[in-house]
């Protein structure tokens, strides 16, 4: 059997390793790497834990990607942009205004 | 240290590097063909040189302020000292430190020559760290980068500033397409960045209350990174989640066709304002891994085509 904790960020896939075990919280069969923290690392990182390993910081990282872009299931949830995104915008730069035609002020800092 | 001292530190620094990296150091630009581990060990060995260039740059400059303030009180301390010691040597210190001034001077403009922009580690190296496993180990990223920021020859326009509170003013323009890099996918898909910006510098002189005249620059640096997804064959565009998970204030989308098949492209705008100096902030890394992600996400098998 092969490991089938999650690989990737773009192209989400199986590791595809030579399973050791199985994650006690979801049953995924998982490869040495993937089995090092005593969880899979999507359980890990779902659960707010961190594994200090490669395969650790990229489920936590991908993670993150997906709870603010949306993941495969949150298709289509328009909670992509936090509010600090939008209060560093002003106005004046709606649709990529093209350079002289913006409220830029030489003399402000 | 003398000059000739500090050539040979600053040639046995580089001399750290890989032949690559030296080369990228000295021409200030980087392309061709590259297997990602080999490309981001020189993006690494160039985040190390710049980092360290920007230090010694910050460090010179402050040794010449301070030589160039000596070397003018020292006038005064050599008239003082000169009549209680009674001798005229003292009068040689003004001069030394004016020399020395003046070498920091010319060290701190050969400093600047070498600076790298600040994109490519703060923006570029995290894309491409975090998209790691995502690339295809058995194809070579295509990679063409001028690192070498806002220089003359990137200069496009220059015209009267804009009305303001100041006596004079001119505006500078450069055009700088800095970075194009094509990454093939591991599902055979090829994702195409490109991180153009534009570099605004304005000049101005301004007389203040007192009537003093006083110079200065002012610098906005615009940037647009522009993520383009070509799919191996041909598929379907989810335009519809694509227009709902962007900013339209800030991104655009479009499909585009290319060798007949339909690629789907994502931009993104920033601007970055400093004065003095170029601003040496970037696009955030993770924002241009936010475009390729919507993208991907985007894509739908052609056997739904029509369905």
């Amino acid at each position: 059997m092969s490991c089938m904790a999650s690989a990737g960020l773009l192209v989400l896939r199986g590791c595809g390793q030579p399973a050791i075990g199985a994650c006690p919280q979801c049953g995924k069969a998982l490869c040495a790497m993937h089995m090092a923290g005593g969880m899979c690392t999507d359980c890990m990182a779902l659960s707010g834990g961190f594994n200090d390993s490669e395969a650790g910081r990229e489920a936590a990282m991908r993670q993150n990607y997906y709870s603010t872009y949306g993941g495969e299931n949150e298709f289509g949830a328009a909670t992509y942009f936090t509010p600090g995104d939008r209060a560093s915008v002003t106005p004046g730069t709606a649709g990529m205004a093209p350079p002289h035609q913006d409220d830029y002020d030489p003399f402000d800092t | 240290m003398s000059e000739a001292g500090q050539t040979v530190a600053r040639k046995s620094f580089s001399g750290q590097f890989s032949p690559e990296a030296q080369e990228a150091i000295r021409t200030r630009a980087l392309s061709g063909n590259w297997e990602v581990r080999r490309l981001m060990k020189v993006l690494g060995e160039l985040a190390h040189f710049d980092e360290v260039n920007e230090k010694k740059t910050r460090r010179t400059m402050v040794w010449m302020i301070v030589l160039y303030v000596l070397s003018f009180l020292g006038i005064f301390a050599a008239a003082i000292s000169g009549e209680f010691l009674g001798t005229n040597l003292v009068w040689l210190l003004p001069p030394a430190m004016l020399v020395l001034a003046i070498w920091q001077t010319v060290l701190y403009r050969k400093l600047k020559k070498q600076d790298l922009i600040n994109d490519f580690r703060t923006c570029l190296r995290p894309v491409l760290r975090d998209l790691a496993n995502d690339l295809d180990p058995e194809q070579k990223l295509r990679v063409q980068m001028d690192l070498s920021g806002p220089v003359d020859r990137k200069k496009t326009n220059e015209r009267p500033a804009p009305p303001g509170n100041y006596v004079k003013g001119k505006e500078h323009t450069f055009k700088d397409p800095w970075c194009e890099v094509r990454l093939p996918l591991v599902d055979g898909a090829t994702a195409v960045l490109q991180f153009d910006t534009t570099w605004i510098r304005l000049n101005v002189t301004k007389r203040n209350r007192r009537g003093k005249t006083k110079f200065k620059t002012k610098w906005r640096k615009e940037c647009v990174a522009r993520a383009t997804l070509m799919p191996p064959e041909a598929v379907r565009w989810d335009e519809a989640s694509l227009q709902a998970r962007m900013d339209p204030r800030l991104e655009k989308v479009k499909l585009v066709e290319k060798d007949g098949v339909m690629c789907a492209r994502m931009e993104r705008f920033w601007r970055f304002k400093g004065s003095g100096d170029a601003p040496g902030d970037a696009p955030p890394g993770r924002e241009v891994v936010g475009l390729l992600l919507r993208l991907h996400g985007a894509m739908m098998p052609s056997t739904e085509v029509g369905s």
